[in-house]
């Protein structure tokens, strides 16, 4: 087999800055100092083992925080810790468990590892007593699904860097949740989480980074490889990176590769019991004649877009409106921290004739990067855009995806969004697409990710196609085989021409065909026919949890009391998620007992970010941009410090407004002060507290909660009605309270333990992983 | 010693504590005194700690930022350049921080133990100059931008009229960048 290996085009030439002539690279202060990818690519699913080594440079024990991304289908099934010749093996938990068992092994001087997910792709690893001069290796284990782009292509997506993001909202007074650098808000709880802080340019590179991807050329034969970062490929399918890379953008392998049949159903059995996983692939061909359709674009043109991807995102809209037919209907949204849209677009949806068009390419024509990543704002102007049920509704959105609010737009967006179709396409070397899938799967639409221009043009070829009118709608599945109830993920959307469409599921007892059904554009079914194929796959069940739970997650998300099944779901099937965490704990007593020294480990500047903003003639600000420093593009992307204190700065020792980058700005705009609602969360946590302290007897609990907590409760409601704040949860546990005093037979431990959950709901100490209210 | 500050109070200890150490800076920018803008910008490039927590809407700092910042500037007093002091900084220990900023023992501490003070007993008879000499005239001045400064005779201005100023002065001071009159960029755009 001859492979050929193409090398996407290179970035723009490295900083000037690079290379630190004076130093030369000791051993840095930096705990990371390896990471490790190894992937064995069988079918369409890699398995991956992932390794990073960290080191304590200092003579202090070290606790290390690494903030890093996952490709966001993959399913993590194990940890393993490794530090002087003793192996560790990680246990999964329940994650408010796993963070206090680690807790305690740190606090009695013992080495440990917890690894968390903050968002489908953006995990992060602490790992503490490290002793000095100590090395300690972590492995993650990995399976992962290619992502199908077309019947003869498949990519291998592995992130490198989790790239700043835009975090709106007002500070939050809490506790912060984790330790990175931007400040907890209301629309983003989590945002110190994932923002590690950012080396500068041309930092000496002390992680040394190696990847091998093991291509088993059985099951798929390979035309054509093609990848984003320098690799060499090697005798037995085997690709390797060149050394001395950066941890700066996606690792991208496209594999093509001869086409195969158009619908499978693999199932695979457990070892035990006797259910299974099944996995149906669809390649759907064939052209669609398109219906009339209204199409909302919008156009993220925020400041971290500068440079490639501006103008990529130009072209691909451009693109989308040259397919628009004059019995269309489209605007275009182009926004920053305002919206903008062409001339004559602005009122309603305008019919796609070439007027129009010309407009909104002119409208294109004169776009340029800046301000913040306002993104819910459009999402929800589009949704009352597309307001007439009888046409076929398409929302396109273009954009990087670097927003730290995922959570917080697709908990408005989704109850919007009935039948509105929902593509994403994602243009950025360091993408965040975990959000960009997650959109695209709520609204039934089609993800595209783009991280050159070159690669732009190829997606160009078929992208008008994919957000063209689907093949079939209204997916269901008929089986003959026994599928568990509300196990299919991901939820079945559409059909769209050369997309093919990969979906899982538990099924029970013995083998059986699955019947694809829908409905075409034209009112006619569509079907497609299945018979089983026995394998012995292990990773399929891995991969279905994955996915199964991020559906639970998003439904979570928008509103629905699943804590307890996503839980119970990632335990049984051994694949972290949100609510859990791996973690291992040695059984070695290595440090004193004391507080190791802290760091985070800062990471790359994404590549192809921040080409400073040329600087342009001063010219009169518009009103919005007054006196706010909504950048998103954090300063270190310009080589300097930030300008210095706003001239003009009074002589006298004054001091003028100094806005902050991130945050803060937003303030003066959404000036709603928050609730004072400190004090009840202060009187609710002090009811917690006296309730944690009573006796585990029936008789003493019961005699709480009528004498202590009912007469507090009371109270509490009342004045917070008054107030006109939310207390539903509050007032209906204080009638089950009172019905407690009639009903003396009454259930206390059931009583008991609601009242503690939702008395922990209410107060500031909410787990920052569970949803905000 | 102990306690929290504001970013404020942050910036104020850090210029009190460079200001005792006596040293100017090397390259004699002033404006390289520690600013709340400057704390900011340092904490995402991991040269100052994220703040403590959180008193209502304020960020609170500790001990260990002042050390951070206080180093930082030392080290760019010594010529070097900020990529070159994340290489020595990013996540430096307390120990080492504390080798670097040398911090004026006094600061924050001021007289802890002021009983061992003794007074100055050296005495000199009491000079009067300038007695009955008219005071000269003091006006104030609110600096637009690096060469431009407005004076006035008003003899209280508040926060208020500080930023009345700002804003009109733009357009001047737009003019002025214009002409070539200035040798400083225009006031910072906030549009990218």
């Amino acid at each position: 087999m001859t492979v050929r290996i193409h090398e996407l085009p290179d970035p723009p030439a490295r900083d000037p800055e690079g290379g630190l002539g004076a130093l030369t690279t000791e051993k840095g202060n930096l705990p990371l100092d390896s990471v490790g990818v190894h992937a064995t690519i069988t079918g369409h699913v890699a398995g991956i083992d992932l390794v990073q080594g960290f080191h304590n440079p200092f003579d202090v024990p070290l606790e290390a925080t690494y903030i890093f991304p996952l490709p966001d289908r993959a399913a993590v099934t194990a940890l393993r810790m490794e530090a002087a010749d003793r192996v560790v093996e990680g246990t999964l938990k329940e994650r408010g468990r796993a963070r206090r068992d680690y807790d305690a092994a740190i606090a009695s001087g013992r080495r440990a590892a917890i690894a968390e997910e903050d968002r489908p792709d953006v995990f992060a690893m602490r790992v503490g007593n490290i002793q000095p001069g100590e090395r300690v290796t972590l492995r993650l284990r990995l399976v992962q699904p290619l992502s199908r782009d077309s019947a003869t292509e498949a990519t291998f997506r592995f992130p490198l860097v989790v790239a700043p993001r835009y975090i709106p909202g007002v500070p939050l007074d809490d506790e912060r949740a984790g330790p990175g650098t931007s400040d907890d808000t209301d629309a983003v709880p989590d945002a110190s989480r994932i923002s590690p802080p950012v080396l500068l340019p041309g930092f000496p590179n002390p992680v040394r980074l190696s990847i091998d991807v093991d291509i088993d050329p059985a099951g798929l034969p390979l035309t054509d490889i093609a990848s984003t970062l320098h690799v060499v490929a090697e005798e037995n399918g085997r690709v390797s990176l060149r050394p001395g890379e950066r941890l700066d953008r996606d690792f991208v392998l496209r594999l093509r590769h001869a086409e195969h049949e158009s619908a499978s159903l693999a199932l695979a059995p457990d070892e035990t019991g006797d259910e299974g996983t099944f996995t149906l692939t669809v390649l759907p061909s064939g052209e669609t004649r398109p219906r009339p359709r209204d199409l909302v674009l919008i156009l993220d043109r925020s400041g971290s877009m500068q440079g490639w991807k501006m103008v990529a995102a130009r072209r691909a809209a451009a693109r989308i409106i040259d397919t628009l037919r004059t019995e269309d209907r489209f605007t275009v949204l182009s926004f920053d921290n305002v919206i903008d849209t062409p001339r004559g677009l602005d009122l309603d949806l305008a019919p796609g004739t070439d007027r129009n068009r010309f407009r909104a390419v002119e409208h294109l024509a004169g776009l340029e990067a800046r301000g913040g990543t306002e993104m819910l704002t459009p999402l929800l102007k589009a949704g009352r855009l597309l307001d007439d049920p009888s046409r076929d509704r398409v929302l396109v959105l273009i954009t990087d995806g670097q927003i730290g609010n995922e959570d917080q737009i697709l908990a408005r967006l989704g109850p919007q969004l009935h039948d509105v179709r929902v593509h994403t396409i994602g243009i950025d070397r360091a993408v965040n697409a975990g959000f960009l899938n997650r959109l695209a799967a709520l609204g039934g639409g089609h993800c595209e990710l783009v991280e050159s221009e070159d690669r732009l043009d190829a997606a160009m070829r078929d992208l008008h196609h994919r957000i063209a009118a689907p093949i079939a709608t209204n997916l269901t599945l008929d089986a003959e085989l026994d599928i568990v109830p509300d196990s299919v993920a991901p939820r079945l959307g559409a059909l769209f021409p050369g997309v093919p469409l990969v979906v899982s599921g538990r099924y029970r007892g013995r083998p059986g065909p699955v019947t694809l059904n829908g409905t075409k554009p034209d009112g006619t079914a569509w079907t497609r026919h299945a018979p089983p194929v026995h394998t012995t796959d292990r990773a399929a069940t891995a991969l279905w949890a994955r996915a199964h739970l991020r559906d639970l997650e998003d439904r979570y998300t928008v509103g629905e009391d699943l804590e307890k099944r996503i839980i119970d779901t990632s335990l049984r099937f051994g694949v972290l998620c949100r609510f859990t965490a791996f973690v291992a704990v040695d059984s070695e007593v290595t440090a004193d007992v004391r507080t190791p020294h802290r760091v985070v480990q800062p990471v790359e500047r994404p590549s192809g970010w921040g080409a400073p903003a040329p600087r342009r003639a001063a010219r009169p600000l518009a009103a919005d941009y007054g006196r706010t420093d909504d950048l998103d593009l954090p300063d270190f992307l310009h080589a300097g410090p930030p300008r210095a204190a706003p001239p003009p700065a009074p002589v006298a020792p004054a001091s003028m407004p100094a806005p902050a980058y991130g945050a803060a700005p937003a303030a003066p705009r959404r000036a709603a002060p928050r609730p004072s609602g400190t004090t009840f969360k202060d009187e609710i946590a002090r009811a917690l507290e006296r309730l944690r302290a009573v006796p585990d007897t029936p008789h003493d609990r019961r005699a709480h909660l009528l004498n202590d907590l009912l007469p507090a409760l009371e109270s509490i409601v009342r004045r917070m009605e008054a107030q006109s704040q939310d207390a539903t949860a509050l007032a209906a546990l204080r009638d089950d309270l009172r019905t407690l005093t009639t009903t003396p037979d009454a259930d206390v431990q059931a009583l008991w333990t609601r009242a503690l959950e939702t008395l922990a709901d209410h107060t500031p100490r909410r787990p920052f992983w569970k949803r905000g209210r | 010693m102990d306690g929290t500050w504001t970013i404020g109070e942050l910036a104020d200890r850090a210029a009190a504590a460079l200001a005792a150490g006596g040293e100017t800076p090397a390259n004699g920018r002033v404006r390289d005194l520690p600013n709340e803008r400057l704390i900011r910008w340092y904490t995402t490039i991991g040269l100052v700690d994220p703040p403590l927590g959180r008193r209502g809407r304020t960020a609170l700092y500790g001990r260990r930022h002042l050390l951070q910042l206080v180093a930082v500037k030392r080290r760019q007093a010594a010529g070097r350049s900020i990529a070159e002091i994340q290489v020595e900084l990013a996540a430096a220990t307390d120990e080492s921080l504390e080798r670097i900023a040398d911090l004026p023992t006094t600061t924050g501490k001021e007289r802890e133990r002021f009983w061992r003070d003794r007074p100055d007993i050296s005495h000199r008879p009491a000079t009067v100059t300038g007695y009955d000499t008219p005071r000269p005239p003091v006006v104030q001045g609110v600096r637009l931008g690096p060469d431009v400064t407005l004076l006035l005779e008003a003899s209280h201005l508040t926060d208020d009229d500080l930023t009345a100023i700002a804003s009109a002065a733009r357009p001047l001071l737009e003019e002025l960048h214009r002409r070539g009159l200035t040798r400083s960029a225009a006031p910072p755009r906030r549009s990218q």
